[in-house]
C-alpha cells in the first residue's frame, strides 16, 4: 500500500480525481486520475491549499518517466512483469517503508543503533541506483526444479560501488531477512527464530562474480508440512543472486537462479536472449503512454494461474475432489493479459497523477471472483512495488502457507 | 453497472434553504443563464458523471436486448411512453451538488441532463402523462419526490434538463451542457470536485484518508492477511 500512503500524503493538494470506463471488444480499461487544475489562484475553489497543492505539485514533477528499462532483460516465460522509474521521494518512502517492515518482522526488540546500521544499508542502496530510478521485476516458474523463481534488475551509475552497497546491506540485514523469510511462508516466528541461518558469499556464474544470499532453515522433525511449502516453492536452499553487469544489476531468487542469472547476463552484455519482449501483448503494453508512463505492470492470466495452481498442488495434499476443482479451476482462466500502468501530465496550469488497469474480456467471460483475484496480483506491484536490495520476498498472493497464521508478508 | 446506473438515477438528498421562485422560464427555447446563481452553483457542485452512449454501453456490457434501459426507468416510475423518447445513443449527463444544501426528503441534489429523440413529442408525452405544465417546464411527481423539467432545443439535438428545483434548470446547461458536446475521452466518465467538496466535508475527508492511512500503516507493520491463492475459495 506504500504507492496509496504516498499520494493520500499529498490528497490536500489534488483539485479534481476522475474516473474513466472504457468497454470494448478487448475488454475493460479503468483509469483514476488525480490533478490539481491551478495554475493560479483565480481558478482555486473554495478549499484550496495553496501549499498543499505545491507539494502535489512537486509530488508529480520529481516522478521519473519513460519507456520501460530492462524487459528485455526479463525472461520470456515471466507471468508477472513489473517495471517502474522510482522517483526520489518514492526511493526515501521506501527506505522508511522497509526499516518499518524489517522491524516489524523480528521477533526481537531492535536497538537503535542496530536500526541506524539497517538504515545506513538501506540508504547506500538506494543512492547506488542509477538517477533514472529505473526497475524492472518478474516472477516466473523455476524451471526443471520446480518451485517459483522471481528477479529482475536495476539500473546503477557505479556497478563497483552498487555491488559493495548490496554486499554491506545483505551482511547488515541478515537477522531481519531471515525473520522476513519465516513471515512470509507463515512459519511460527518463536520457534524458527534460531532456525534460519543465513550466509551471504560470492561465487562465479557465467563468468560473473555474483554476491549470494543463502537462506537455509534447520527443520524440526514435526515440520513436515513446513518443510514441503518451503522446499516445493525454493528448494533446499532459498538464495537471493544478484551480479552487476555493465550498468545493471541483476537478481535472481528461486531453485533455477542460475541459469535465469546467465541468461539474463548474456542479454545485459548485448547477447542474444528469449525474452518478456519476444511477448506480442506486452509489446503492445509498452507502446500506451510510454513517454509520460512511471511503471508497467504486466500478468498473463494463464501462465500466472498455472504456476499459483502448481505451487498449491505440489505443497499440498489434494484429494482427488480438490485435484479435480483445482484442474477445473485453471482450465476456467482463459488467455490474456492484465495491463496496470502508472503516468504522470505535467504543465503549467495542471499537474496529473494516473492509474490506468485494463482488464482483457477473457477475464470477465470467466468467473468474475477469479478475474478479482487476479486483477489483486496484477496491482499489487504497482501499489506495493519491490524494494532495494532485492529481498527473498515471494508474491504473497500466490505463496502457499505452511500454516502457522493467516497474515504473510506485505510492503 | 446495470444497478450502478439505476442508482445513480435513485441518489438522494435535502435542502433547509427555502430557494427563490423560478427565475429563468424555460419552454421549448434556448436557457438564459442566471450569472448570479451560476456563481454560486460553480462552489456547490461535487461531481459528474457523463454516459457517452448508454445504448452503446449496455451492448458492451454483454446486453443484447432491447428496451433494456427503458424498463429500468420504468423501474422507478417513468412512464415507458415518456422514457421511450429518449435517445440513449447520445450523451447522458448528471451532476451532483452539494447534499448539505438540500435537506428534505423530497428533493434530491442532483441534476440531469438526458438526450432527446424529439423535444416536442417529449412535452406532450409529459402532459399526457399528467405532467404539471408551468411556464418554465413541467412538474413530474416521481417515487423520489416531484421533479422539474425544462426542455432545451438546440442545433445538436434536444435535451430534457432535470433537476428537483425549478430554479436550477437554467444551471443544468450550463453545468453538464459542455460536457456533453465536448469530445469524450471514455464510454463513462465520473469527475469529483475535491476542492468543493473538502469546503463542506472537509473534516469528514481527512478523517476517512487518515482511517485509510493508518489501515495501510498498521497493515506495513504487522503484516496484512494476504489474498492466498486457495482452490477451496473458489469451489462455490
Amino acid at each position: 500500500m506504500r504507492e496509496i500512503l504516498a499520494l493520500i500524503g499529498y490528497a490536500h493538494g489534488v483539485s479534481d480525481v476522475e474516473l474513466l470506463a472504457d468497454v470494448d471488444s478487448g475488454g475493460v480499461t479503468v483509469t483514476a486520475r488525480l490533478d490539481s487544475n491551478h495554475g493560479s489562484d483565480l481558478f482555486a475553489g473554495p478549499g484550496f491549499d495553496r501549499a498543499s497543492e505545491r507539494s502535489f505539485r512537486s509530488y508529480v514533477e520529481q516522478q521519473r518517466t519513460g519507456p520501460a528499462w530492462g524487459s528485455r532483460l526479463l525472461p520470456r516465460d515471466s507471468a508477472l512483469a513489473y517495471m517502474t522509474r522510482m522517483s526520489p521521494l518514492g526511493r526515501r518512502g521506501d527506505v522508511n517503508a522497509s526499516m518499518a517492515f524489517l522491524a516489524s518482522a523480528t521477533a526481537r526488540p531492535i536497538a537503535a543503533e542496530e536500526a541506524m546500521k539497517w538504515r545506513r544499508a538501506l540508504d547506500r542502496v538506494s543512492h547506488a541506483m542509477a538517477e533514472g530510478g529505473e526497475l524492472s521485476y518478474a516472477v516466473w516458474p523455476a524451471q526443471g526444479k520446480g518451485g517459483l523463481g522471481f528477479g529482475g534488475a536495476f539500473h546503477v551509475d557505479d556497478s563497483t560501488e552498487a555491488r559493495a552497497a548490496v554486499k554491506a546491506a545483505y551482511e547488515a540485514l541478515a537477522v531481519p531477512i531471515g525473520a522476513i523469510v519465516t513471515r512470509s511462508l507463515a512459519l511460527d516466528p518463536v520457534r524458527y527464530d534460531k532456525r534460519i541461518e543465513v550466509r551471504e558469499r560470492t561465487r562465479q556464474i557465467a563468468g560473473q562474480s555474483v554476491e549470494l544470499v543463502e537462506v537455509s532453515v534447520r527443520w524440526p522433525s514435526d515440520a513436515g508440512d513446513e518443510r514441503r511449502v518451503f522446499e516445493s516453492m525454493f528448494g533446499e536452499k532459498l538464495v537471493v543472486a544478484t551480479a552487476f553487469v555493465g550498468d545493471s544489476a541483476l537478481f535472481a531468487m528461486g531453485a533455477d537462479y542460475e541459469s535465469r542469472l546467465t541468461t539474463m547476463s548474456q542479454a545485459a552484455l548485448g547477447g542474444p536472449a528469449a525474452s518478456l519482449q519476444d511477448n506480442t501483448a506486452f509489446q503492445e503494453a509498452l507502446g500506451y503512454h510510454d513517454q509520460s508512463r512511471i511503471s508497467l505492470a504486466f500478468l498473463e492470466m494463464p501462465k500466472i494461474a498455472a504456476l499459483a495452481g502448481a505451487l498449491f498442488a505440489r505443497s499440498t495434499d489434494l484429494t482427488d475432489d480438490q485435484r479435480g476443482a483445482l484442474i477445473q479451476l485453471l482450465g476456467d482462466v482463459r488467455s490474456g493479459a492484465i495491463i496496470s500502468t502508472t503516468n504522470v501530465v505535467q504543465g503549467q496550469a495542471r499537474a496529473r497523477y494516473e492509474l490506468t488497469s485494463h482488464l482483457p474480456r477473457t477475464a470477465l467471460e470467466g468467473r468474475l471472483r477469479l478475474a478479482g483475484a487476479l486483477w489483486r496480483i496484477a496491482l499489487a506491484p504497482v501499489i506495493n512495488p519491490p524494494v532495494l536490495p532485492p529481498l527473498p520476498l515471494p508474491p504473497s498472493q500466490i505463496t502457499p502457507s505452511a500454516g502457522f497464521s493467516d497474515t504473510g508478508p506485505t510492503m | 453497472m446495470k444497478r450502478t446506473i439505476v442508482c445513480l438515477f435513485l441518489l438522494a438528498a435535502c435542502t433547509p434553504h427555502p430557494l427563490s421562485p423560478p427565475s429563468s422560464p424555460i419552454g421549448l427555447k434556448p436557457v438564459p443563464v442566471n450569472q448570479a446563481a451560476l456563481t454560486d452553483l460553480d462552489g456547490e457542485l461535487f461531481g459528474t458523471l457523463v454516459i457517452a452512449s448508454p445504448a452503446t454501453l449496455m451492448t458492451q456490457l454483454g446486453d443484447q436486448n432491447a428496451g433494456t434501459l427503458e424498463k429500468m426507468l420504468t423501474s422507478v416510475g417513468i412512464s415507458p411512453k415518456v422514457s421511450a423518447l429518449i435517445d440513449f445513443d447520445r450523451p447522458l449527463g448528471m451532476a451532483l451538488l452539494n447534499p448539505t444544501l438540500l435537506a428534505s426528503p423530497t428533493v434530491r441534489p442532483i441534476l440531469a441532463m438526458i438526450p432527446l429523440r424529439s423535444g416536442s413529442a417529449f412535452a406532450a408525452a409529459l402532459e399526457a402523462a399528467g405532467a404539471q405544465k408551468t411556464q418554465w417546464g413541467y412538474r413530474v411527481p416521481t417515487m423520489a419526490g416531484e421533479i422539474s423539467i425544462g426542455i432545451q432545443r438546440e442545433g445538436s439535438g434536444d435535451h430534457a434538463l432535470i433537476a428537483w428545483r425549478s430554479e436550477l434548470l437554467p444551471e443544468v446547461a450550463h453545468v453538464l451542457g459542455p460536457k456533453l458536446r465536448g469530445p469524450k475521452e471514455s464510454a463513462v466518465t465520473v469527475h469529483m470536485n475535491l476542492d468543493n467538496a473538502r469546503a463542506v466535508l472537509g473534516s469528514q475527508l481527512d478523517a476517512l484518508g487518515q482511517h485509510v492511512a493508518l489501515l495501510s500503516a498498521e497493515g506495513a507493520r504487522r503484516a496484512i492477511p494476504r489474498s492466498r491463492f486457495r482452490c477451496a475459495k473458489f469451489w462455490h
